[in-house]
């Protein structure tokens, strides 16, 4: 009797995870195809720097590996800003609530420094609503799921994933 | 006496206005003293690179210079444990801070690959260095991979490289370990005491012994400290090199030394049998032909290095030129004018016994013996030019510097930066760097990070150069600031790390030929020492052929001409044979000895050249032409290399490798060029001069 609970149990989550929210370690489009996605939704992308090559990462707010990359990114911010230039997505990663704040950073007046503020200096910002943010995040979000966006911080560089 | 002869009115000008004249002279040395700017340099490293071929293509491409500094701690009293890396750690921390500091690489300096990964869906490849990590971390990585680390640690040995730009001295610095250091120098103050301390007791003290007299210790210091004084100021004024290098008061008091010692000899066994009215006549003519033709050698070939771009072998031909030419000009002027004043009573002839029994001995020479001994001379002399071209030249370097900083030279700008060409590029020098050379113990560059980065990756993926994706490395690189330890002004590095240093001169001429530039300065300097073989080479050959057609032009014999050949190439031979058959590394301090030994013994040559020659006409048995020679010219000759020979070898004493090593070469090389001159040329003499019937004019 046990051991048919434990396949039928196999057999109805085998399904979730393939399809699911458990994230799927793999780029789902071509380099190619990636850039083109990218493209759509690069004007709601958070961008830093003016240098030839763009660097487009999804990061979560509160995720602490994103943050750690954005320290990265910034510790030597001249040279970086330089020679690339960053497209940073806000994007939630399941489990780390942060759909409220990243709203609130994308509807803040100045969404880059909002976004230093609360994943550089852990400072907080004042909430604020705009329905035309929530678009932005739908935006980005169905984006993602297209690439195969599976973690954060997700970082593309000509098409591929990182 | 017959006021037409040569040089009689010029010696009674010397004579009516010998005050005026030493007036002039003293007052030209004070203000020669007064000028001279101060501060002479020890370190030879500025003049070899600049004027030097490596170190022009860098600063061409204006790449910066490094001075890499070896320190090596032991960490015997902890071993190793976490307590040892607490205490290496703080040193790598408080030493950054220093300013003139431009890199540092040790194990801290390592970069450290993990992938950071907090759960499924969080997760980064990160790079960092082991600095950043806890000690027991960094204790623990090591323990587990020490293979990784085998360039930085030997056992207790903890080895750091400290980079600064160009010409900087790092200061000293604190640690709770012992630790050494190779590149720290004495302070010049006691260098200069301790080397003019010398040759001042030496000179005056073999002065004082040669002659028996307090006298010429007088006159000597005094010609030599003008001859030294003006050269050095003429030298200041004159040459575009702006430092003046140890080694010129050096060839400076070695030039006077001998003009000196020939003027002054002559001059004091000319006292009992020559009339004091015609004194300083007998001694110009008999001395001032062979001095005024050893200047002209000394000039015209060793002074051709001027026309040479490095800066060094500039600064020795310039000095030799100057030298030579104010010795002989204050031979004519200075030392008659001091002369007149004195007068020699019973002066002794030290040798004047000995002369009669070397003499007696040499005219007796078995003939089979010297054919031999030319025979065996000519093999050395063939298998020095065999390995002359054939073997490579190992020149010799400092055992600490076994760390070559490279950079990949690719002149177009769109071609720079981590491209995949340039990789492919590192990749293949990489590779034969390693196949060729057992001594190279690590590369360093981007190709080795990615390599590095790419396992770390894909553990279980073997690396193939073509399939990365060499942007993604190029922002990780930016990201985790290793752009800056693999790339400089946008190209790429190599390090090489050494096990030891016996192979890097050919590491050198090999990864110049790979299109890559040396960047270090002790791997520019090898280098600039290397090429530098050739050109003295050549000078010395050219010295050789001059000395044989100034001893044509002025003897129209070429019996002279063979013996000045021979008793010149001989010693050079053997010293330079012995040393690549020992395998001993070769300095540009033995060349330079060679320069002076070559530039000496054309000094006696010509004297012993011109005394026979103008006493052909003579009729004399072949003893009495040998004892006369010995004793006009061998004592002279002999007492003058014996000064220079006790000078060079206290020298070694002198706590400068430069001036140590010049001194020995320089008194090793004297003593061989003495034994030819005294041992060689007059039997030489015998055998092809004095014996050939068919010379004409002579008497036989």
């Amino acid at each position: 009797m046990k051991p048919m609970i434990i396949s039928l149990i196999f057999f109805i989550c085998m399904p979730i995870y393939i399809w699911g929210d458990i994230p799927i370690k793999k780029q789902l489009l071509t380099p190619e195809q990636t850039i083109n996605e990218l493209k759509k939704i690069k004007a709601k992308a958070i961008s830093f720097g003016s240098g030839k090559n763009e660097i487009h990462t999804f990061i979560d707010p509160h995720c602490e590996l994103s943050q750690r990359y954005l320290a990265f990114v910034f510790k030597k911010k001249e040279q970086m800003f330089a020679k690339y230039t960053f497209y940073f997505y806000l994007n939630e990663l399941k489990g780390k609530d942060s759909a409220e704040i990243i709203l609130s950073i994308l509807s803040a007046p100045y969404p880059a420094i909002a976004l230093k503020t609360i994943m550089l200096q852990h400072g907080d910002i004042n909430i604020q609503e705009d329905d035309n943010t929530q678009d932005i995040v739908d935006e980005i979000e169905e984006s993602a799921k297209l690439i195969g966006v599976f973690k954060r911080p997700y970082i593309i560089i000509n098409g591929k994933v990182k | 006496m017959n006021t037409k002869l040569p040089y009689y009115n010029y010696i009674v000008f010397i004579k009516r206005f010998r005050v005026a004249i030493l007036l002039v002279i003293t007052t030209i040395i004070v203000l020669s003293s007064m000028m001279i700017k101060e501060g002479f340099v020890y370190s030879d490293q500025s003049l070899w690179l600049n004027g030097s071929k490596e170190y022009n293509k860098l600063l061409q491409l204006k790449y910066p210079s490094l001075t890499i500094e070896k320190i090596v701690f032991n960490i015997e009293r902890d071993g190793w444990s976490i307590k040892a890396i607490d205490r290496l750690k703080s040193f790598h921390l408080n030493i950054r801070k220093q300013t003139n500091i431009v890199s540092i690489n040790s194990l801290f300096d390592q970069s450290s690959i993990f992938n950071n990964h907090l759960s499924q869906n969080q997760s980064m490849i990160e790079i960092i260095p082991l600095l950043d990590k806890n000690s027991t971390d960094i204790y623990n990585e090591i323990r587990s991979n020490p293979s990784r680390f085998e360039s930085f640690i030997d056992g207790n040995q903890v080895t750091f490289y400290l980079g600064s730009d160009g010409t900087e001295r790092l200061n000293t610095f604190d640690c709770n370990y012992p630790y050494s250091r190779t590149k720290v120098e004495d302070s010049n103050a006691m260098k200069n005491f301790l080397l003019f301390s010398i040759l001042f007791v030496m000179l005056t003290g073999s002065f004082t012994v040669a002659f028996r007299s307090i006298l010429p210790t007088v006159l000597g210091t005094i010609f030599i400290v003008a001859t030294t004084l003006i050269t050095i100021l003429l030298f200041q004024s004159l040459s575009s090199v702006k430092v003046t290098h140890i080694s010129i008061v050096l060839l400076a008091v070695t030039v006077s030394v001998m003009d000196f010692v020939y003027i002054y000899y002559k001059w004091h066994v000319f006292q009992e049998s020559v009339p004091t009215k015609i004194l300083l006549y007998r001694v110009m003519t008999k001395t001032i032909v062979p001095i005024f033709w050893t200047t002209i050698i000394s000039v015209v070939g060793v002074g051709s290095l001027i026309f040479v771009d490095s800066q060094i072998l500039h600064s020795i031909g310039l000095n030799v030129a100057l030298s030579s030419s104010v010795g002989l000009l204050l031979s004519v002027t200075l030392l008659p004018a001091m002369l007149s004043f004195f007068r020699q009573k019973n002066p002794e002839l030290v040798t004047k016994e000995s002369v009669k029994y070397f003499a007696a001995k040499e005219v007796h020479y078995s003939q089979k013996w010297l054919y031999r001994f030319l025979l065996f001379s000519a093999l050395v002399f063939l298998y020095g030019i065999f390995i002359y071209f054939y073997k490579p030249m190992n020149v010799i370097t400092d055992q600490s510097d076994t760390r070559i900083q490279l950079i990949l030279d690719q002149r177009d700008t769109d071609r720079q930066g981590l491209t995949k060409e340039n990789l492919e590029k590192l990749q293949n020098i990489h590779k034969s760097l390693k196949e060729k050379f057992s001594d190279i113990e690590s590369v360093y560059s981007a190709y080795s990070e990615i390599e590095k980065l790419y396992k770390q990756e894909y553990p279980n993926t073997s690396f193939q150069l073509d399939t990365i994706d060499v942007a993604t490395y190029n922002f990780m690189f930016d990201l985790y600031g290793i752009s800056d330890k693999v790339l400089v002004n946008n190209q790429p590095t190599v390090t090489l790390y050494l096990k030891d240093t016996k192979q890097k001169t050919m590491i050198l001429s090999f990864v110049r030929q790979q299109n890559l530039l040396i960047q270090d300065r002790a791997s520019l300097l090898q280098m600039a020492k290397r090429d530098s073989i050739n050109t003295l080479f050549s000078v010395v050959f050219f010295v050789l052929f001059l000395i044989m057609g100034i001893v044509y032009l002025y003897t129209k014999t070429m019996q002279f001409v063979w013996i000045a050949a021979l008793v010149n190439a001989i010693p050079l031979s053997w010293f330079f044979a012995t040393i690549m058959l020992l395998d001993m590394p070769l300095s540009t301090e033995m060349l330079v000895a060679m320069v002076i030994t070559v530039a000496l013994s054309s000094d006696a040559t010509m004297h012993f050249i011109f005394f026979y020659y103008s006493n052909r006409l003579k009729p004399r048995t072949s003893e009495k032409v040998l004892e006369t020679s010995f004793l006009y010219i061998g004592t002279a000759l002999g007492m003058g290399n014996v000064i220079l020979i006790f000078t060079f070898i206290a020298l070694v004493f002198v706590p400068d490798p430069t001036i140590s090593n010049i001194g020995l070469y320089s008194s090793m090389l004297v003593m061989l060029s003495l034994g030819m001159e005294l041992f060689l040329l007059p039997i030489l003499f015998l055998q092809w001069v004095k014996e050939n019937r068919t010379l004409r004019g002579y008497y036989h």
